[in-house]
């Protein structure tokens, strides 16, 4: 390789990292907002469960979605006579949605990283291969995903909330009840979580199970926390002068910690791959001099520095927004944070799963919306509800034009 | 730097709670300033009536606030209207409760022997009612937290009735109190017969309006 070729990589690298970074400053603190807002959880706890988790979750199961955004747009093979614009593209993209997430950020607009990148990298499309030559099929199938994956959440949180508020907040002995409801709970969180990771997950460890064994062995994991669930629920005891609803919130508030992890397990894993998609592109273009048609597998270092990149944003950045959403959102107790949470990583997790780069952002809006629709949000703003799904007609357009002029600038001064 | 905090209002369930507890601590004032006026101390009568004035303009800024935190573009849990009928009810009780005020701050009153005991027992059934209707407010945030249903629905009905029941017990009081009053017409200055007969009225409507506001968290519970 020669120095050229490093300093290209290290350019890539410093660019995605960049990414990484915004990412982890704008968006993980949507994801924690519930954690923190409930009390469940101090500022400085949540960072640090933040970070483990996003990291986990980027160079875990990061893999999947980074595929769908390198190829999935633009027919790489456009690009096999000169593989060095894709590179370029790339370049233009990762810049382009980091500039617009960074002023997102700046200016408190809760937009989405996932469909920035993915404006990024239709505007370079057009640029290069051209407007009729984009698989709109594919981008047709994310949009739609944009709409569906708030919906799923919703409907998640939805029963979710609806089932504690029948079997616990209903009962007269909701104490029993949620003794009973708790480890099944953490049953359900455990077994998700744990399947996603073991159904084609772990490629780069080499640990690959089929649906079959890893629903088997994420049964037992889920069986053994369960079982730990249970016995330390067992332990709680009702507090003097503690109302019994007040000490459900209580096990709840331990459950959020578990969503907690859950959700930023799922964020890690569906948007690290906004940030080392593209780079991963660059890199098989400048490793290989040449387009790989079919699907690598992302070396995972790079895995890595998106993951690394994520939590020093949520370190410098991130928490601040953090602490303000802990202010802000202290309406929402353990028993709703819960259900949204969980509503919000369940679907975010399939998503990714399923290669589908959902926004983050929005699956949690559209699971508050699902707890309030049952009745447990206090008071919510409609307006701002309709500014979040406004920014999806704006990202789209603005980092595609941004991501056009710079690479324009690009294409005249390097090309 | 705020992320999707925005999408959160603030819930009005606390406030409303904390405005009752304004508004009956306006109500309860009266029975010091009743007092004041049994014993003549008319100095006393003006210091109770600011108070009274004063601590009805805390919760009028307080019903306030409330009331701009719900405009119509807010999803709440239950209906806003309803909910601001709550309010309205629970700022009517202040609002008469300073009328009473005003309205004994304008003459130098007596308060007529035939019909003092009775006024006494009449105006403590009244904050009676005042009291329960509070503590059935107090009740919101729970109803909250319980998601509007199970046992704290059965415990606010109950409640309810009897806040009715004593309600209806103020309103006999009140009629029997009228008698009074117009069969001694003959011993007491015809404008304090006027005088008395109005406040006697004012007094039934804090009651009243304790009740309204009951009803409508009734509704409220009901949908």
């Amino acid at each position: 390789m020669g120095i050229e070729q490093y300093i290209i990589l290290i350019l890539a690298a410093i660019i995605g990292f960049y990414m990484a970074w915004n990412i982890g400053a704008n968006d993980v603190a949507n994801a924690m907002g519930t954690c923190v807002g409930s009390g469940s959880l101090t500022l400085k706890r949540a960072i640090i469960i933040a970070g483990t988790f996003e990291f986990l979750g980027a160079v875990f199961v990061g893999a999947h979605v980074t595929s769908t955004i390198k190829g999935g747009i633009i027919p790489p093979e456009s690009f096999s006579d000169n593989p060095y614009i894709l590179m370029w593209g790339m370049f233009a993209a990762l810049l382009a949605s980091g500039i617009f997430l960074q002023l997102a950020t700046y200016y408190g607009l809760p937009v989405s990283t996932t469909h920035s990148i993915i404006g990024a990298v239709t505007g370079f499309g057009i640029v290069s291969v051209g407007f009729y030559n984009i698989n709109w099929d594919t981008i047709g199938m994310i949009a739609l995903s944009w709409v569906v994956s708030p919906v799923a959440g919703a409907i998640v949180a939805f029963i979710m909330f609806f089932t504690i508020k029948r079997k616990i907040l209903f009962s007269s002995n909701p104490m029993k009840q949620i003794k009973k409801t708790a480890p099944f709970l953490i049953f359900l969180i455990f077994f998700i979580l744990i399947h996603s990771l073991l159904y084609k997950g772990l490629k780069n460890l080499n640990l690959n199970l089929d649906f079959n064994n890893a629903s088997l062995l994420a049964a037992g994991i889920g069986m053994i926390a369960a079982g730990i669930c249970f016995l330390l629920v067992k332990k709680m005891h009702l507090k003097q002068n503690e109302d019994p609803i007040d000490f459900v919130e209580r096990v709840f508030g331990n459950l959020l910690i578990i969503t907690g992890c859950y959700i930023t397990f799922a964020h890690g894993a569906n948007d690290v791959a906004n940030a080392i998609g593209p780079l991963a592109a660059i890199y098989s273009i400048v490793m290989n001099k040449a387009i790989v048609t079919q699907s690598v597998s992302v070396p995972i270092w790079i895995l890595i520095l998106g993951g690394a990149g994520i939590v020093v944003g949520l370190a410098t950045w991130g928490y601040r927004v953090m602490e303000t959403m802990g202010k802000k959102i202290t309406e929402l107790t353990p028993t709703r944070g819960f259900s949204a949470t969980f509503g919000a990583a369940t679907t975010v997790l399939i998503c990714s799963k399923m290669g589908m780069p959902v926004s983050t952002t929005h699956v949690i809006v559209g699971s508050i919306i699902g707890v309030a629709l049952a009745r447990g949000v206090a008071a919510l703003n409609v307006n701002i509800i309709k500014d979040i799904f406004a920014s999806w007609i704006f990202t789209i357009p603005f980092t595609a034009i941004l991501t056009m002029i710079i690479y324009k600038v690009i294409e005249y001064t390097i090309i | 730097m705020r992320g999707i905090s925005g999408i959160f209002r603030q819930s009005p369930f606390g406030p409303i709670q904390e405005h009752m507890q304004e508004v009956f601590k306006c109500a309860s004032l009266l029975r010091p300033l009743f007092e004041a006026l049994a014993e003549e101390d008319y100095d006393r009568v003006n210091e109770i009536a600011d108070q009274i004035i004063e601590a009805e303009n805390i919760s009028d800024k307080k019903k306030n606030k409330i009331r701009n935190n719900l405009p119509k573009d807010v999803f709440l849990p239950v209906s806003r209207r309803d909910l601001l009928q709550i309010v309205s009810a629970q700022d009517s009780i202040a609002d008469t409760a300073e009328d009473i005020a005003n309205l004994l701050t304008l003459r130098k009153t007596e308060i007529p022997e035939e019909i003092k005991d009775k006024l006494f027992e009449f105006l403590d059934e009244v904050l009676e009612v005042c009291k329960q209707a509070s503590l059935v407010t107090d009740e919101l945030l729970e109803l909250f937290k319980r998601s509007f249903g199970g046992p704290e629905v059965e415990k606010i009905n109950k409640m309810l009735e009897e806040l009715d029941d004593t309600e209806a017990r103020t309103e006999r009081l009140g009629t029997e109190l009228s008698k009074k009053l117009f069969e001694s017409e003959d011993k007491i200055k015809p404008i304090s017969v006027i005088f008395w007969f109005k406040l006697i009225e004012n007094i039934g409507d804090l009651a009243d309006y304790a009740k309204k506001m009951g009803n409508r968290l009734r509704i409220l519970i009901a949908k």
